[in-house]
């Protein structure tokens, strides 16, 4: 049977299936498979492949890429269309599904405005907005998976218009627009869809075909020249250090500062300074097992550190966030994959450096004293209580109580709860558990999933 | 589909098929839009204006008159929407409306938003079941489209309704 029977196409939404028609217009080799192929993602399922429990279905249980090529029941081909390309780490929060999609066989399509300006900056009327270039972690984080798993990874500039938006694909667009905007991508959906498929869906090397290498070489030159800065809050620590922190979580502050973190930035930095300073580790977890006190598992967690060479030098990875998934989900695995993985292990096992997270404002319990004692400085800021520590912060930072009380108002009326507790069924305690050796919660340690119950 | 997402599909359709409509932002209810770019209009709040930002789920243009419309599966749960879009005209206004437009629609190219002069705002729904609000025009997207105009709805937008739908009630 030719190819494009045997292809199916998942599309997210019928927004996607309407534009995928589109580009079936315009493609010879698209046109061709059948309509009745083209079907919308199953709501929070798997779709039906010959390995229901493989790495794209569980990226399907937590995400929705804007299109998933399946041949003959292998997925063979992600790809994933976003207007949203800026600086920092909005960008990453794909990469979480970019990585899964790897993982799995997959090769990757990822369409993006290379640089654009800001919604922000446009709604705030800046004059003369500039164009603002994608995290370049994000493109180097690709390479390494093509560079990991033999796959390719294509990277896709979408065009923007003169205020520096990305380009709209209206229904009224005529032909010869429509093609100058998104003509480079049908040609890549064709190409890997018709020429490579058959490889792709059998696990054979594509890696010497021409077009590939030349897509990968393209990839490589976007990000040979960085554009991010130095981050304050990933560090690489030595045994000694990362020890050190668990035995006493607030040494962090020796290398994360005040002026150079904490009293800069949002307010919400300050909270995450005094869940830090009342943080102290009282469970442990391993395997989705019941936690236990950490008085008789730390020197288990210690034995593991010890004794693993991938944390001779751990890469360590401070999130300030409230209990959300993106976007540090993505930061995280990109850091895997940027800075843990010379020797291009396939797991998280197989890396050569430790991945440590530090999540200051989860817990694992709503009955630890780390939590209790944050509960009770959120109350006394909500009161105004200036004697509380919390808020002698806020004073410290801001110069008086006036400038303090506005800045607490700010935080206080923030959307969701201000500290969180890990759930297990979420997206990112998924993906933690997975790509992390350790997570350090506010008042818990819960050890990663790659290391069993050891 | 949602009910919404069903109001969302047939204005959709309906807008892009008539050539006199410049569609200027179409936000559907997954918030994933290819036919157009965005638009993002400050968020008031008790009367305030915030910095946060909010979409409306169709903008338009038609015959120099901006249409600002929300989409509901019903008319009777739309009372945030109403609000909404009064808070714009009352406390943002036509011509900020306009220029916050303007700056994402690299100076009007088609020279077309310096002419506009009068502000409509409307509902889309799939069922009209309440009394039409004085100054809301609502455009109900069942199997045909009937419009129906409050009192105070300007003449362009009641002729717009005659325009765009298949029968009209006022």
């Amino acid at each position: 049977m030719p190819i494009p029977s045997r292809l199916i196409v998942y599309c997210d939404e019928e927004t996607d299936r309407s534009l995928f028609r589109r580009f079936q217009s315009h493609s010879d080799f698209l046109s061709t498979i059948p309509n009745n192929n083209l079907k919308i993602l199953p709501a929070k399922g798997a779709i039906d492949t010959h390995d229901p429990g493989s790495r794209i279905n569980m990226l399907l249980s937590d995400d929705r890429p804007d299109f998933v090529f399946v041949l003959d029941g292998k997925p063979i081909l992600v790809v994933e269309l976003t207007k949203h390309g800026y600086t920092g780490d909005n960008p990453l929060q794909r990469f979480t599904r970019l990585a899964i999609a790897a993982e799995g066989g997959c090769a990757v399509i990822y369409f993006t405005p290379f640089s654009r300006v800001r919604d922000d900056e446009l709604d705030q009327g800046v004059e003369n907005p500039s164009k603002r270039r994608v995290n370049t972690d994000m493109f180097k984080g690709m390479s390494h998976l093509a560079e990991i798993f033999k796959i390719p990874m294509v990277a896709l500039d979408w065009p923007t218009n003169a205020a520096g938006l990305p380009r709209s694909l209206s229904a009224r667009l005529d032909p010869g627009e429509f093609l100058k905007i998104c003509g480079h991508l049908i040609v890549a959906m064709e190409k890997i869809s018709r020429d490579l498929a058959e490889r792709l869906a059998t696990g054979q090397s594509i890696m010497d075909d021409p077009w590939v290498r030349s897509k990968l070489a393209d990839l490589q030159k976007l990000w040979e020249v960085p554009n991010t800065r130095t981050s304050a809050v990933k560090l690489t620590l030595s045994r000694k250090e990362l020890k050190s922190i668990i035995d006493r979580p607030a040494e962090i502050l020796k290398r994360i500062s005040k002026t150079d973190y904490f009293f800069k930035d949002k307010p919400e930095r300050l909270l995450l300074l005094e869940c830090i300073q009342q943080m102290k580790i009282e469970l442990i977890r391993r395997n989705g097992s019941a936690p236990r006190a950490a008085s008789s598992e730390l020197s288990k967690v210690q034995e593991l550190i010890d004794c693993n060479d991938s944390f001779e030098s751990a890469m360590f990875y401070q999130t300030g966030y409230k209990w959300r998934s993106d976007p540090h989900c993505g930061v995280l695995v990109n850091i895997d994959y940027n800075q843990c993985r010379k020797s291009n292990g396939h797991t998280p096992r197989d890396r050569d450096r430790a991945l440590v997270l530090f999540w200051p404002r989860v817990f694992l319990s709503d009955v630890s004293s780390p939590y209790l004692a944050i509960s009770r400085s959120l109350a006394a800021l909500s009161k105004k209580d200036w004697g509380a520590g919390i808020s002698r912060l806020f004073v410290q930072r801001y110069g008086d109580k006036p400038t303090a009380t506005k800045y607490i108002t700010q935080l206080l009326r923030g959307k969701g709860s201000l500290i969180g507790l890990w759930r297990d069924t979420t997206k990112q305690a998924r993906v933690f558990r997975y790509y992390c050796d350790l997570i350090i919660l506010g008042d818990a340690i819960i050890v990663g999933d790659s290391w069993g119950s050891e | 589909m949602t009910a919404e997402e069903r109001v969302f599909d047939r204005l959709r359709k309906g807008l892009l098929r008539s050539e006199e409509i410049r569609v200027i932002s179409l936000h559907p209810p997954s918030g994933k839009s290819y036919d157009t770019d965005l638009i993002r209009f400050p968020v008031i709040q008790d009367g305030v204006r915030t910095r946060k930002r909010a979409h409306v789920d169709a903008v338009f243009v038609w015959e120099w008159a901006l249409f600002l419309v929300e989409l509901k599966g019903k008319s009777s749960e739309s009372a945030d929407d109403t609000a909404k879009l009064r808070d714009l005209r009352d406390h943002i206004g036509l011509e900020e409306l306009l220029r916050v437009i303007r700056r994402r629609q690299f100076g009007d190219p088609q020279g077309s938003l310096g002419k506009i002069d009068t502000l409509v705002l409307g509902l889309g729904v799939g069922q009209h079941d309440i009394t039409t609000e004085s100054d809301f025009l609502v455009l109900e997207l069942g199997g045909k489209t009937t419009g129906y105009a409050g009192k105070s709805v300007s003449p362009r937008g009641k002729e717009f309704l005659r325009s765009f739908c298949d029968e009209v009630t006022f």
